[in-house]
């Protein structure tokens, strides 16, 4: 009976050991394909639609613009033009520019949290751009990342 | 005997547990200190973070807030005041920065001007920023009240007042603040209504 109880135990001790020393030396990597995450994660939706209703009302006051006349001298009237439709389109750049700033923090972070939560070592961001050339897809976690992403801004989490 | 005592006694603790877990409040009628003191304890507060910049959410039950703005002495005719209160649902949303020394108005601000566009803003539009949503509907806030501390704290806060609308009535309801100063963009808090209707009654005389 004793003897029983010691191989158990040994075994026990020798399973634990070597779940140990995996856990200390194996890296938990996974990888993110950052294109699918940024396209779908929902905040990139609100600020799109957000970006567009703007662009349009920029839109109409430019057509509103065209259609009248500013200076008696048509090339003058037409720099005025120029420079309106420059302004816009700064605006528009601008505007787009601090949205995706917004977009690309908050994919930071959450990725960021949820790295410490699930406890990874790395998590690699793919855009298809060649840093990655080749994944294995078991370390694909793309899809719960957006998952996690998505409930996260939604305050669900 | 002395088991059975033990088994009676875990079954009334879990019972009790389970009560006070889902505790009914609606009608529980308190009196103004009553009141005060179970909100200040029970109230409903959602954090979130983005970047430094902190967002605490408190939801002030329209009594509280009418206690709030009338403190004490209260005649007949507050009565009727105290029904208009209860027709909205006031949000209080602090925002503020472990890195900002002085008023949150100012911080990151590059500029005088942008400080005059930011209260410009607050007056103006800001309530558009601030919506409530379902599956179905979107409601849009009624009025953003914003006072001033001039640097006294590094908190921005606000009260955000909705009307009372049967988007309460669902389970959890999504308020997004659109955060246009400090670059953090929409901001989501999941409103569990349960939790927003589950308030005792004021009596106030």
């Amino acid at each position: 009976m004793k003897k029983i109880l010691a191989s158990v135990l040994f075994v026990w001790l020798l399973v634990l050991t070597a779940y140990v020393v995996y856990d200390k030396t194996s890296d938990k990597v996974v990888y993110i394909d950052l294109i699918k995450v940024h396209d779908d994660f929902e905040l990139t939706k609100t600020l799109s639609e957000e970006y567009d209703v703007i662009k349009k009302q920029q839109q109409n006051i430019m057509d509103s613009l065209v259609t009248k006349k500013h200076f008696e001298d048509e090339a003058e009237n037409m720099q005025y033009l120029r420079s309106q439709n420059n302004q816009f389109l700064t605006n528009m750049e601008k505007i787009s520019a601090t949205y995706n700033n917004q977009i690309w923090k908050r994919i930071n972070q959450y990725v960021g949290e949820y790295g410490k939560k699930n406890k990874l070592d790395f998590v690699f961001g793919i855009k298809g751009e060649g840093n990655v050339m080749y994944s294995n897809e078991a370390y694909d976690l793309t899809n719960e990342m957006v998952q996690y992403i998505n409930s996260r801004y939604e305050g669900k989490l | 005997m002395k088991e059975n005592y033990n088994i009676y006694l875990f079954g009334l603790s879990l019972i009790l547990a389970l009560f006070s877990c889902n505790t009914n409040y609606t009608n529980t009628v308190y009196n103004p200190d009553q009141y005060k003191a179970w909100v200040g304890k029970h109230r409903l507060i959602l954090e979130e973070q983005i970047d430094d910049i902190a967002f605490k959410l408190s939801y002030l039950p329209g009594d509280f807030k009418f206690l709030m703005d009338f403190r004490t002495d209260f005649k007949d005719q507050d009565i009727a005041t105290q029904t208009s209160y209860q027709d909205k649902r006031y949000f209080k949303l602090d925002i503020s920065s472990e890195h900002a020394t002085g008023d949150m108005l100012d911080y990151k601000a590059q500029s005088q001007q942008e400080i005059s566009g930011r209260l410009e803003y607050i007056l103006s539009d800001m309530k558009n920023d601030f919506y409530i949503y379902n599956n179905a509907d979107t409601i849009y806030c009624q009025d953003v009240h914003y006072e001033r501390n001039y640097g006294l704290n590094n908190k921005m806060s606000l009260m955000v007042t909705f009307a009372n609308n049967p988007i309460f009535n669902e389970n959890t309801v999504r308020m997004v603040y659109h955060e246009r100063f400090f670059n953090s963009g929409p901001v989501t808090f999941n409103l569990d209504c349960k939790a927003l209707n589950n308030i005792p009654q004021l009596k106030i005389k």
